[in-house]
């Protein structure tokens, strides 16, 4: 959130388009080959603003400019006008998977009708996947220019497929936003050569010789069952591996070797999954390398495309089951597939018979998730339960930090708004059992007559339940949250219009249940508008009202 | 921010001999620790050739998995010109194993940016440690030069984790003199000369962490040394200084027009106008028609510049002061130079000239009866002090004042700045609640002094600040209304009937009466309560606030609740909540907060975060009242 700043003289500077006006857009892509291609974006617009105003784009790691000419209207004319220091061009952004871009800036002066062109050389066409019906810059008008060579199709999302000189504009559109898009060679399908451009990167970075296989998986392999020898090198995997998230150009979607991988135990999702495909096939698992899409992208990856990607992982076939397996949750059970790839999409390289498969969103142990609250004089004690994945937040926070108990109540803190200590824990990596306590707020009962009248916001929301248990904004998968509070005093007020599958609260004598039923959802405006929401809004506005006990 | 990006796989370069690595246990009062220095050593060599080269070691054991993770990835930030000529670093396994890092290993990324305040670079050079495991040691060695001296900088042994020994150490190769003010308990000096070369050194075995928070600030009497490097033969004195400063803010960068001749014709104020009449008025021409900008690095003697900036009507905090200093020579209004420190960086030393110490400067103007006066320049875009406004990060801080004829130093005089009293930093509120058939209707009127005056009254941003200080909440606005000329320059901001959801219907005749909504979310900030607080906390101010809720209904209100009345107080402040049927058809809920310490230190930080969590217990109370 921002911050009472004035301790220090803080400078925050926008980077937006707010007061610029791009009129025209045109994106032009000459292709020469599969590994390079001439581009040229031509941006026409107004800065309406007194101030200088930035424009930026991204453009892939290996990008080469070749020239930036800069205009300006002048009565009438365009006229050349001096670049000094007003382009520049970034090199890399590291931040995360597929993002080995970088970036062209534009200084665009106070009050200026301005074009600018920029061409560049750019490297890889595997990694021109999309157009935007808006543009880059939300121009009034966008076009898209393709020239191919021979036997090269760009083919596109919604089932187009182009050859030679192609253009889009606006209406191509339709109601889409965006279309995805690969260029590949017209001897193959999409899919065919999406796959076989990742086998033949990746292929050699599977390389693992007998001397770099972990001692211990080799001695489960000889003892264990299959089952138990697959388990073992995903935790391995997962334990030994620590996550690194930079990301370098075109390295950004291949893979590091996997001897490297072992040797320096660091790597990222895709070394990951890379050495996990290794292994498995070492120890002669099927399983595949598997380029995905995490919850957080949008949209739907059922087209070869790495803009609909952003994540990789490895797919086991164990006893004719598909085992989505992502090592970079610490916490992930294995057979349960991460939260970040519930319900999504993932492509198989090398498996022709069907390259995408969907990922469903329920995971596969028993999940509990029981707060039982009791009233004792001026405090409430708490007995937290949970399995399967809603113990990844417990089991998580108990892997990494010396203190994980302080860092559990004040997650609890942070929920309740209560100040709780912990009485006793157990915590394993599939089932978790807690009891807190806590101090009784003045804000939480209030004495009228002979009533208490206690005001539940102490209860943990929706919204915070799907943040402690799923590290989400809405839920990934389906569930329940049972709560039961025990009060001093018998309730007296009726619950009235509390039943139902989304949420049940039932009442016996001092003791009140509350079932919450959660589904799995695609956005957090859904989650925020759903039955479940409504209801435990309409529930937490009231007091329970119970008889005063001295 | 505009920010450029760039990348060079430099990895690691040159030669660095380590020192041998003896196993070490940690001791027991450190296992909670998630990593532990072993070793944390910087050494800072001013060099003949007009160089600085600052060398850093540092060898942490970790000891959390959190760490092996975090320190896996280990990161520092150069700041604008430094150029790396070493970098080593290297893992000791818990075996005695040694992996070096190599070229791969090291990432090395530039980025410059740019914004209308001004420009700067940072290099951030990341180092991927294989395999990081609890248990193991990972050393890092850096040496950085720069082709310029760092004049004067405040140096601590503490740093992001306890030490189990610290060293720092200057070495004087270079023809200027370097001065060393060791404060507050560093260790003793040890101060040597060998070989002509003069070497100052602080070491220590068992060195804390140092707390950076949005509250936390180094403890005041925390050790630290500064270190001056100036010219040789010739003191840095306050009368260095102030020529110094006088190259930079010249007293009349305009030689040919007179400032005043120019503003009294424009009608900016009249020639009967006391002298900080004018001053004000010139402030609030300045505000009013002077566009905010950029303007990168003014050359220091900026005649010409400032000349075309004025009448371009530019203003930054630069340009700023020299309009206000030319003004000031222009009127023949008597000033003088004040200088000292944000707080944030420290306490200013009384008796002691280092630059370090004068970062923040002011001008001391004296009316017609001799009377002193203080004006601060913009902090930012719409950010203007009035005067006499002390920013909160210096208020209170020592600091010097230095008196001169025009370019000509006099002498220098300690002061110090007022701290804001209480009283001076108030927000009021009147709020009427009118509860209709369906809906309850609120009108307000807030009046904000003070520290809040300056944080609302100015600029597009007025209702972000309302908001960010939790006066109003985020779907809400307040329309300014007004600005008082005088000190402390109360502003009054109105909202008229808008519709609120404040009740809750218990049952036919019992409601819940949620005050929520109309008191502000926390003291300074709404998420306080859950802030991080180190064992030494600075407020941003004192601060009073009162809000008188009057609550009508035609059909009659009652408050039904037994307690009535919700009372704090400690040492740092109080909160005190009471709600009163003044009639059968109105309620009164008054509330006072007040904040009365502005440095906590061990208990009483204890006690700010008691005074936090009862406020909010309190704001989020909802009251049972009888409505028929």
């Amino acid at each position: 959130m921002k911050r009472l700043i004035l301790f220090i003289s803080l400078c925050i500077f926008h980077l937006g388009y707010g007061q610029l006006l791009v009129e025209n857009e045109i994106h032009t892509y000459t292709i020469a080959d599969f590994n390079s291609y001439e581009r040229t974006i031509q941006i026409e617009g107004l800065n309406q603003s007194h101030n200088d105003e930035f424009i930026s784009f991204p453009v892939n790691e290996l990008s080469e400019l070749i020239s930036v000419e800069s205009q300006e209207f002048k009565k009438g004319k365009w006229k050349n006008s001096k670049i000094n220091n007003a382009v520049r061009v970034s090199n890399l952004d590291w931040s995360s998977f597929y993002s080995g871009i970088k970036r062209y800036y534009y200084k665009v002066p106070p009050n200026t009708h301005f074009r600018i062109i920029f061409k560049s050389r750019e490297e890889h066409t595997i990694l021109l996947s999309k157009i935007y019906k808006r543009g880059y810059f939300d121009a009034q008008n966008t076009t898209y220019n393709f020239h191919l060579p021979e036997n090269f199709t760009l083919s596109t999302s919604n089932g187009g497929n182009y050859q030679m000189d192609r253009s889009f504009h606006q209406n191509d559109f339709d109601s889409l936003n965006e279309i995805a898009y690969l260029i590949h060679n017209s001897d193959f399908e999409p899919k065919m050569y999406f796959s076989n451009w990742f086998e033949k990167r990746i292929d050699p970075q599977l390389e693992l010789g007998e001397e770099f296989i972990p001692e211990e998986l080799l001695l489960i392999s000889k003892k264990e069952s299959r089952a138990e020898l697959a388990k073992a090198c995903f935790k391995y995997v997962q334990r030994e591996v620590k996550y690194i998230d930079i990301e370098n150009g075109i390295n950004a979607i291949i893979p590091r070797n996997c001897e490297k991988i072992l040797v320096k135990n660091i790597g990222d999702c895709k070394d990951m999954a890379t050495l996990l495909v290794s292994l498995y096939r070492h120890f002669g698992f099927e399983s595949y390398f598997g380029i995905s899409r995490t919850n957080s992208k949008k949209g739907v990856f059922d087209f070869p495309s790495v803009g609909l990607a952003n994540h990789a992982i490895c797919v086991l076939k164990l006893n004719e089951e598909w085992i989505y397996l992502d090592a970079t949750e610490d916490a992930c059970l294995f057979g349960d597939p991460s939260l970040q790839i519930l319900g999504t999409e993932v492509f198989l390289v090398g498996h022709s018979e069907k390259y995408f498969q969907e990922i469903l969103n329920q995971p596969n142990f028993e999940l509990k998730n029981n707060f039982d609250f009791t009233f004792i004089g001026d405090q409430i004690h708490l007995i937290v339960e949970t399995s399967g994945k809603l113990n990844r937040f417990f089991y998580g926070t108990s892997l990494k930090v010396n203190d994980s108990e302080e860092s559990l109540v004040k997650a609890l803190n942070y929920c309740t708004k209560l100040d709780w200590s912990l009485d006793s824990s157990f915590i394993s990596d599939s089932n978790s059992k807690l009891k807190f306590s806590a101090s009784i707020l003045n804000s939480t009962i209030t004495k009228a007559g002979d009533r208490n009248y206690i005001d539940l916001s102490f209860l943990i929301s929706p919204e915070l339940a799907i943040a402690l248990f799923q590290a989400n904004d809405y839920p990934l998968y389906n569930f329940q949250l049972a709560t039961t509070i025990v009060f001093e005093g018998n309730i007296v007020n009726p619950i009235d219009g509390l039943q139902g599958e989304a949420l049940n609260a039932s009442v016996d004598s001092n003791k009140l249940t509350v079932n919450q039923n959660y589904q799995a959802c695609e956005s957090e405006e859904v989650f925020l508008k759903s039955e479940l929401v409504k209801k435990w809004k309409h529930f937490i506005k009231k007091p329970i009202i119970t008889e005063y006990v001295e | 921010m505009n920010c450029f990006v760039g990348i060079s796989q430099n990895g690691i370069r040159g030669v660095y001999y380590w020192p041998e690595y003896e196993v070490v246990t940690i001791p027991d009062s450190l296992s909670e620790e998630s990593a532990v220095y072993i070793s944390n050593v910087t050494n800072i060599d001013f060099l003949e050739s007009s160089q600085t080269k600052i060398r850093i070691f540092k060898r942490l054991y970790i000891n959390s998995e959190e760490a092996a993770e975090k320190f896996s990835k280990r990161e520092f930030i150069l700041q604008d010109d430094g150029k790396i000529k070493m970098l080593q670093a290297r893992s000791i396994k818990s075996d005695g194993t040694i992996i070096p890092l190599v070229d791969s290993d090291v990432i090395d990324t530039y980025s410059k940016s740019s914004n209308r305040y001004g420009g700067g670079s940072i290099r951030r050079i990341q180092l991927i440690y294989p395999d990081v495991k609890v248990g193991d040691v990972i050393d890092l060695a850096y040496e950085i030069h720069y082709d310029r001296y760092l004049l004067s900088r405040i140096m601590r042994l503490e740093d992001d984790m306890v030490s189990l020994y610290s060293r720092a150490t200057i070495r004087n190769l270079s023809l200027m003199d370097v001065t060393v003010y060791s404060l507050n308990g560093m260790p003793e000096m040890i101060s040597k000369t060998i070989n002509s070369v003069r070497t100052v050194t602080f070491e220590k075995k068992g060195v804390g962490i140092i707390t950076d928070g949005f509250f936390d600030v180094p403890r005041p009497k925390s050790p630290q040394f500064i270190y001056t490097l100036w010219y040789p033969h010739q003191s840095l004195d306050y009368n260095t200084f102030y020529d110094y400063d006088a190259n930079k803010y010249p007293y009349d960068y305009r030689k040919t027009t007179s400032l005043k001749t120019e503003l009294l014709t424009e009608g900016v104020y009249n020639e009967s106008d006391l002298y900080m009449v004018r001053l004000k008025k010139f402030v609030a021409y300045l505000e009013k028609y002077f566009s905010w900008v950029d303007v990168g690095n003014l050359p220091n003697t900026a005649v010409q510049s400032t000349q075309n900036y004025y009448e371009k009507q530019m203003v930054n905090q630069i340009l700023f002061s020299r309009y206000v200093l030319k003004f000031l020579n222009d009127n023949s209004i008597p000033f003088n130079k004040g200088f000292t420190k944000n707080l944030r960086d420290g306490q200013f030393i009384q008796g002691t000239v280092l630059l370090e110490q004068m970062s923040e400067r002011f001008f001391i103007v004296y009316d017609e009866t001799n009377q002193a006066h203080y004006l601060f320049p913009p902090s930012g875009k719409d950010e203007y002090y009035f005067l006499d406004e002390i920013p909160f990060y210096v208020e209170g801080n020592d600091c010097v004042g230095l008196d001169g004829l025009r370019d000509k130093f006099e002498e220098e005089y300690p002061l110090t700045l007022p701290d804001s009293e209480l009283e001076f930093n108030q927000h009021r509120s009147i709020i009427n609640v009118e509860i209709g058939a369906d809906s309850c209707i609120v009108s307000r009127r807030d009046k904000t002094k003070g520290h809040y005056s300056f944080l609302t009254r100015s600029g597009e941003d007025a209702n972000d600040w309302l908001e960010e200080l939790s006066i109003i909440q985020k779907t809400k606005s307040l329309n300014p209304i007004s600005v008082d000329g005088l000190f402390p320059y109360e502003a009054i901001f109105e909202q008229d009937s808008l519709k609120y959801d404040l009740f809750t219907q218990i049952d036919d005749s019992l409601s819940w009466m949620n005050l929520k909504e109309l008191l502000p979310g926390g003291i300074y900030v709404e998420d306080e309560v859950t802030e991080e607080y180190g064992d030494y906390v600075m407020l941003p101010f004192l601060k009073k606030s009162d809000f008188s809720i009057f609550i009508k209904s035609k059909n009659g209100i009652s408050l039904e609740e037994t307690n009535t009345e919700f009372n704090f107080k400690n040492e740092v402040g109080s909160i005190d909540i009471k709600v009163t049927g003044i009639n059968a058809n109105l309620i009164k809920v008054k509330m006072k907060v007040s904040v009365e310490q502005k440095y906590l230190l061990d208990d009483n930080v204890d006690q700010y975060e008691a005074l936090i969590k009862n406020y909010a217990d309190f704001v989020s109370k909802k009251w049972v009242v009888k409505t028929p």
